[in-house]
């Protein structure tokens, strides 16, 4: 019997209940579906501060899935219907403390969902986005279109590769499977440390070595 | 119409919209006279009148937020009042709106509060939708929110939600793209305006709103077709990878539904 690697989430009590419901209820409808967003990164090795849990789903199991949390009590709300769907629950103490479920149309995401590996998220299975596919997800944010994302996203995409989490070739696949030259170019210039100056960060550099 | 009127101007205005003097005092909870004596200048309103008339002159929308049936959870069946606790308080929206408008915030009520306004029946069927549109360059709107006790998550993001009752109902922001900005420059939305807002909306609700609008605005196919391509014609559809953003404005997905309407 294999170990799953494991995930210890410091959140909201109330949000990791939540959590394991939907979990549970999307085994049940054998839906595809994985953990996304900052608690993906944390389970890849990358900590940062988050008051949410972002899930992908496949929009198949959509309406009854919410129909399933709602008899169960989960209190699930329309941000932007038919993607992004919302749970805040009840009894959290923490106000941003929610879980966004996003059912995603097309793309890297639903490339993800295919991919997702599963880990031991606070003692439950679950399945999580691959880190590559994380990645390219954040390379995909067009600044042009929506800028405060996009510096979101390439900071995120700046500690990732400082820490060594950002495998280019792996990535540059995802992004040739999903046709996005522009995305790619921004790899480029993520991996040349390019990018960086767009944070007014300067990229971290190699110790010199001291042998003469 | 600019901030500042004088009251008498402000009753003028509404009067010729066609309120009457006796509805404004019930819908606004004054005694009985009280506009027709500021109408012939013998009472002098507070600021806080003032500051409502002002808003109903300017976002007519608003209307139904100012009276007790403005609700997150559903107007409920007659007689059943939903339970407080999932309802967005009146009188927060009505401080909401009134501090919005003192911010100067950009902002329409879509959604359910547009068809009121409107004079649109709900679609049977669909879930209650209480939001806004806010310009995205007013985000001071969420500190006007947390400033009146609400709770506002997702701060930085195209819609932020805002709680008013820790557990009860939500209300939210959305902060639309580019291509939509021109509402804002508009005292309050047309019926034409707002049926192009539901046809861009990817929501399936959207449709069934665009449909309420048309059949009770007696709107043909063929004068939302123009004012379509007037107004959005130029916009470019987002790029499919961006399917949530997509969500908001999908020209393609419009041109589709209008085209379907009789």
């Amino acid at each position: 019997m294999t170990t799953l690697p494991a995930v210890k989430l410091h959140l909201d009590p109330a949000l990791k209940k939540a959590l394991r419901v939907c979990a549970e209820e999307l085994d049940k409808l054998d839906a595809d579906w994985a953990i996304a967003g900052a608690t993906a990164m944390q389970a890849h090795g990358y900590t940062r501060a988050t008051h949410d849990i972002d899930v992908f789903i496949g929009d198949d199991v959509r309406t009854e899935l919410i129909a399933r949390l709602r008899t169960r009590g989960v209190p699930v709300n329309p941000v932007f219907k038919p993607y992004h769907y919302r749970i805040d629950p009840v009894a959290r103490k923490d106000p941003e403390a929610s879980i966004d479920l996003l059912f995603p149309a097309l793309g890297v995401e639903s490339l993800g969902l295919l991919a997702a590996t599963r880990m031991l998220v606070d003692g439950t299975a679950m399945p999580v986005l691959p880190i590559h596919h994380i990645v390219a997800l954040k390379l995909i944010t067009d600044p042009s279109i929506d800028s405060s994302r996009y510096i979101r996203d390439l900071a995120d995409l700046i500690a990732l590769r400082d820490r060594g989490l950002v495998d280019s070739e792996r990535v540059r696949q995802i992004l040739e499977d999903v046709r996005d030259a522009d995305a790619r170019a921004r790899l480029s210039d993520l991996a040349a440390g390019t990018l960086d100056q767009q944070l007014g960060v300067r990229p971290m550099r190699k110790k010199r070595s001291t042998k003469p | 119409m600019p901030m500042g009127l004088a009251p008498i101007d402000l009753i003028g205005a509404l009067v010729s919209r066609g309120d009457t003097l006796a509805g404004l005092e019930r819908l606004l909870q004054l005694s009985p006279g009280y506009l027709s004596k500021v109408r012939r200048q013998r009472a002098a309103p507070s600021p806080q009148l003032v500051a409502l008339l002002d808003l109903l002159v300017q976002h007519p929308e608003v209307r139904a937020a100012l009276v007790a049936r403005a609700s997150a959870s559903g107007a409920g069946t007659p007689g059943r009042p939903q339970p407080r606790a999932r309802a967005v308080p009146s009188s927060f929206l009505r401080k909401l709106v009134l501090a919005w408008r003192a911010s100067q915030v950009r902002f329409h009520a879509v959604d359910d509060l547009l068809l009121e306004a409107l004079g649109v029946p709900r679609p049977k069927g669909l879930e209650p939708s209480l939001r806004f549109l806010v310009h995205p360059r007013d985000r001071h709107a969420l500190t006007c929110a947390r400033t009146l006790g609400a709770e506002v998550a997702m701060a930085s993001s195209r819609a932020s939600i805002c709680t008013p009752v820790p557990g009860g109902a939500s209300v939210i922001f959305v902060f639309p793209l580019e291509p939509v900005h021109h509402l804002f420059a508009k005292p309050s939305l047309s019926a034409i305006d707002a049926a192009l807002y539901f046809a861009l909306q990817a929501d399936e609700d959207a449709e069934a709103r665009l449909r309420a609008i048309t059949q009770t605005h007696a709107l043909r196919r063929a004068k939302l077709q123009k004012s379509f391509a007037d107004t959005y014609g130029a916009a470019r559809p987002l790029p499919r990878g961006e399917w949530l953003l997509r969500a908001t404005f999908d020209p393609d997905l419009a041109r589709e539904r209008i085209a379907k309407l009789p």
